[in-house]
């Protein structure tokens, strides 16, 4: 493809860099990226994303911007607030950079329209704040085939992987092969989350989004990094694809997607 | 010894982030740290949880030894 001048100028310490150059700068001109949740780790994904000059970028939230979330949703502002999320993502992004394409997805994403919904797309990342979710889109990515840039937070603590079922790598159930029953497990709201964490994982989903549709370095596939931001540690733990998980092993039971939505009182698409 | 990590909401029900165990057996397993664990730490969580000894996960049945660093991780669901 060729570049405009102001192409050349805007991505010009990409171009520079060996590793990325033309070639890997229109790759990701003409890349999709799916972004589930313009939440805590959908902001700053979204707006490295959107830098960087990923072609398409798919945003899916069903909420509002609210006044409690721009302590760590750095991708709105005070003016958004009682917008929608995915809407309010876009003006950012639109102002941030004009090659970018955003596709909004406003209404609730459900076993019945999400494959169709990630089809399109090269990499889909999750940043959704339910397990519910998590494990519908863990779903759909391995049955339609996409690597899952996966991000998650507790309170000061991150974690962050990719899945890649599909391939010779867990899926998130090899890790955890069900959702935690309600009330186990607590959400950001009801636990609190220190909002600069969600600055490091977003953005380390972006890193690892970006790595993946260059074809540069070593992906997290095969590993969980687990961020401790109080002890400021990164740990790596190797993790394995379990031959008898119900999705991605050897005799798979789980042939299409499963909703969770009643296990949970207050399910929304993604962030709040 | 062994060194067990708790992370996310394992470290805050227990009250810390790490404890060391003495096994007493020979041929343990991540089992039997699990319930060295849930008899030092009343009410210790039941949920999907994830091993990993030496950082390489593991399971229930995977050997434990002197000198070997435990990490139990629950999934965290905050975005």
């Amino acid at each position: 493809m060729d570049f405009t001048e102001e192409q050349i100028e805007r991505y010009s310490r990409h171009i520079i860099l060996p590793e990325v150059g033309g070639k890997g700068q229109a790759r990701l001109l003409q890349s999709k990226v799916f972004v589930l949740g313009a939440g805590g780790l959908g902001s700053p994904a979204l707006m490295y994303l959107a830098a960087a000059g990923v072609g398409t970028i798919g945003v899916a939230d069903g909420d509002h911007v609210d006044l409690s979330n721009l302590q760590r949703q750095i991708i709105h502002n005070n003016n958004r607030i009682g917008v929608h999320k995915a809407v309010s993502a876009r003006k950012t992004i639109e102002e941030l950079n004009p090659d970018v394409n955003v596709v909004t997805y406003e209404e609730r994403l459900t076993a019945d329209n999400i494959r169709e919904v990630i089809r399109d797309y090269d990499v889909v990342l999750d940043g959704s704040d339910n397990f519910p979710t998590r494990f519908l889109m863990n779903d759909a990515a391995f049955f339609e085939k996409k690597p899952l840039v996966s991000g998650s937070m507790f309170r000061f603590e991150g974690q962050l992987s990719v899945f890649k079922g599909h391939e010779d790598y867990p899926c998130y159930r090899c890790l955890y092969p069900e959702p935690p029953p309600k009330g186990l497990v607590p959400s950001c709201q009801e636990a609190g989350v220190l909002g600069a964490l969600a600055g490091v994982i977003g953005v380390l989903q972006a890193v690892e989004t970006i790595k993946e549709i260059l074809g540069i370095g070593e992906g997290l596939a095969g590993n969980l990094l687990i961020f401790d931001s109080l002890k400021m540690s990164f740990r790596k733990v190797k993790v394995r694809k379990d031959p008898e998980c119900a999705l991605c092993g050897e005799k798979a039971t789980i042939k299409e997607l499963v909703a969770y939505e009643d296990a949970v009182c207050d399910l929304r698409t993604a962030t709040k | 010894m062994i060194r067990v990590l708790f992370f996310g909401m394992l470290a805050t029900k227990t009250g810390t982030r790490e404890a060391e165990l003495e096994l007493k057996k020979q041929g343990a397993t991540v089992s039997d740290v699990l319930d060295e664990v849930r008899r030092r730490f009343d009410g210790f969580p039941d949920g999907p949880l994830l091993f990993a000894v030496n950082e390489e996960q593991a399971d229930l049945s995977s050997p434990v030894k002197d000198g070997d660093e435990v990490a139990i991780m629950p999934p965290f669901s905050g975005g």
